[in-house]
């Protein structure tokens, strides 16, 4: 299975976007662009544009991502434009075990 | 099933339940305290001499080796623990043979538990096969059983018990099966070879953690271990010449472990994995092997210096729901600054492509694109485990890693028996489970199989699927059709993936599909198919 040298897995991310308007609706932008970043924003990659089907693809190597639509004029390394779709891996969703340890006196009982 | 968790002594040495050891500045579960696993505690004892490292035996068609089981004693950084071993030898003999011989092996139980050998990727005979009751009854302390193997495809294999393999095969009887090809080009030119088998044990301060005698513990995750080792030792090293092109054959004896070996920026391609090589060889930057797998490597060591075989990946805390780097290194390659005697670059560099492995997949590709004949689903029941592990569990699987590097839970995980979990194949066309399922199909037939993973069970984790007897190809992930082929005889199904194989059902006999992590195979995640002459 695809993993990086440090233990990533590598995704195969799949965006499908169904139901937006016109991307000129926004500021005069010119097509719609699928993002990844991790959860702290701090490392973003372009899935690319969505094509005429509302789709795009891409591969991210990362523990957990968001993913973000967003209405761009141009290419460009991260989005200017606004964000208009927003999701993120289900790692995300992970629950702290801990806060229900610390949160609740530890009682068995909850 | 339900169950009454009744506290037991903790601490201590001998054979009482310990809790094993907890990740820095994790808390245990509230309503985990006063529990343990609802099995009795069991670690062998009684004379034993200390191991001594594993040797190769070389046999000739017709030759007879005498296996034995025995308990031996062991020293891993400075602790003393008493496990077993095949003729007192960890890892145990390397059995080395020709392609097309026949060998016959005369097994001795000399442990205290009863046992078996399975001869793990080989086409032999059924009768031989060694899964208990199935194949044979178990060879019980002090009785003897006869093996013939006769040893068709070329490649690496390994034997290991087939019955409670979670305490026998984790406490050291393993070894390495050899077949080579009686072609002189069947592999690329080297300078040197490594035969490396990982394995793994849980331990604290007290010694070895305990296993479970009448069914496994750590049932949930299987038994990950915190002293990793190469042939039995914590450190491998191993010294090269720079330039040197090494062939390292890994086997992961592992209880429940996947690996994702990296070797610190040599450059390496898979040449082979379980049962032959690849239509083409593959270039990785790391190799991913789990429980069971095999898988052949050639590195090339450019640069001078130390450089360090480790085991790196991203590790799960399920206590603060992050990730970090979990880094363990395996041991050590010392490229000197002397240059390679012979250099084998030119060889390394090319990609071979190996039409005998294409020629022989060419009779199968028409059945490439057929529906499934089966398909089996990968799922868990548990029932009577503290109210508090449930409930944790039930919230957890909001989010599955796909491949578990790590045991991220190990107090829930380690009270958690095959009595109350009770891990599944199911047959998703009859609803059939486990050794219920017995599917039947000609000898000389082609059967697509398919796995999904359900990502919505209880607790999902990725399993190594083995089938016995004969080989298989992976053709597909998720619809994503596979590339350089290979046969397997054991595929890592990542949870939420659906994987498409293709058997060869060539061999007769009643035989096992299981999964290969050695709780969930007490836990019950086997099958039988019988392949109709």
């Amino acid at each position: 299975m695809p993993v990086t040298r440090d233990g990533h897995i590598v995704y195969d991310v799949a965006v499908a976007v169904q139901g937006l308007p016109s991307p000129d609706a926004f500021n005069g932008a010119t097509g719609y662009v699928a993002w990844a970043t991790v959860p702290d924003l701090s490392l973003a990659v372009s899935l690319g544009r969505l094509s005429s089907d509302g789709t795009a693809h891409g591969q991210v190597a990362w523990n957990k991502f968001i993913v973000l639509v967003t209405a761009e004029r141009t290419a460009g390394p991260r989005w200017t434009g606004p964000i208009l779709l927003k999701g993120s891996s289900p790692s995300t969703w992970m629950q702290r075990f801990q806060a229900h340890v610390t949160g609740n006196a530890g009682n068995p009982d909850f | 099933m339900a169950g009454m968790h009744m506290a037991m002594p903790m601490g201590g040495t001998g054979n009482a339940h310990r809790m094993p050891p907890m990740p820095a500045g994790m808390l245990m579960m509230p309503g985990l305290d006063s529990v343990s696993p609802q099995v009795t505690a069991f670690l062998p004892a009684g004379d034993a001499a200390p191991a001594v490292a594993g040797t190769v035996v070389e046999l000739n068609d017709g030759d007879t080796l005498s296996l034995d089981a025995r308990l031996v004693t062991r020293t891993i950084n400075g602790a003393t623990y008493t496990m077993y071993a095949y003729n007192g030898q960890v890892p145990g003999p390397l059995i080395r043979v020709k392609q097309n011989t026949t060998f016959v092996v005369r097994f001795t139980n000399h442990i205290d538990l009863p046992s078996s050998i399975h001869w793990h990727g080989v086409r032999l005979d059924n009768q031989y096969d060694g899964s208990v009751g199935m194949t044979q009854q178990a060879v019980v302390p002090g009785a003897s059983f006869i093996y013939r193997v006769h040893v068709s495809d070329a490649g690496l294999f390994w034997y290991h018990p087939h019955v409670r393999e979670d305490v026998e095969q984790g406490l050291g009887l393993f070894g390495n099966l050899r077949v080579d090809s009686r072609d002189p080009d069947y592999y690329n030119p080297v300078n040197a070879e490594a035969t490396l088998i990982l394995n793994d044990l849980l331990v604290d301060k007290a010694g070895l953690i305990p296993y479970g005698r009448d069914g496994a513990d750590f049932a949930i995750m299987g038994r990950f271990g915190n002293v990793l080792l190469v042939n039995g030792l914590p450190r491998y090293h191993l010294d090269v010449r720079r330039g040197d092109v090494v062939r390292f054959l890994f086997t992961n004896a592992s209880n429940a472990r996947s690996y994702n070996l990296d070797f610190a920026g040599a450059r390496l391609k898979l040449v082979a994995t379980d049962v032959s090589r690849y239509e083409r060889e593959i270039p990785v930057t790391s190799v991913v092997i789990a429980p069971a797998q095999r898988f052949i490597v050639e590195a090339r060591f450019d640069s001078t210096g130390t450089f360090a075989l480790a085991n790196r990946v991203q590790a799960v805390s399920n206590f603060t729901g992050e990730y970090s780097v979990e880094a363990d290194t395996l041991g050590t390659v010392t490229v000197s600054t002397a240059r390679t005697t012979v250099d084998h670059g030119r060889e390394f560099a090319t990609l071979r492509a190996v039409p005998d492995v294409s020629k022989d997949i060419d009779r199968f590709r028409t059945a490439f694109d057929r529906p499934p004949d089966h398909t089996l689903v990968l799922t868990v029941n548990i029932q009577g485990l503290p109210r508090s592990l449930v409930q944790f569990m039930a919230i957890d699987t909001m989010y599955f890693n796909p491949v578990e590097w790590n045991d991220g839970m190990p107090d829930m995980n380690w009270v958690s028996t095959s009595k109350e979990v009770r891990w599944i194949l199911r047959d998703s066309t009859t609803g059939k489970e486990n050794m219920d399922i017995d599917w039947h199909m000609k000898a000389g037939s082609i059967v697509k199989i398919r796995i999904h993973n359900d990502e919505r069970s209880m607790h999902p984790m990725a399993h190594p699927i083995h089938f016995h007897g004969q080989r298989f190809l992976v053709l597909d992930r998720d619809g994503v059709r596979m590339t350089d082929l290979a046969w397997q005889d054991t595929e890592l199904v990542p949870v939420g993936t659906t994987e498409d194989l293709l058997l060869d059902a060539s061999n007769p006999g009643v035989w096992m599909a299981h999964c290969h992590i050695a709780e969930h195979l007490d836990a019950g995640m086997q099958m039988r198919f019988t392949v109709d002459p």
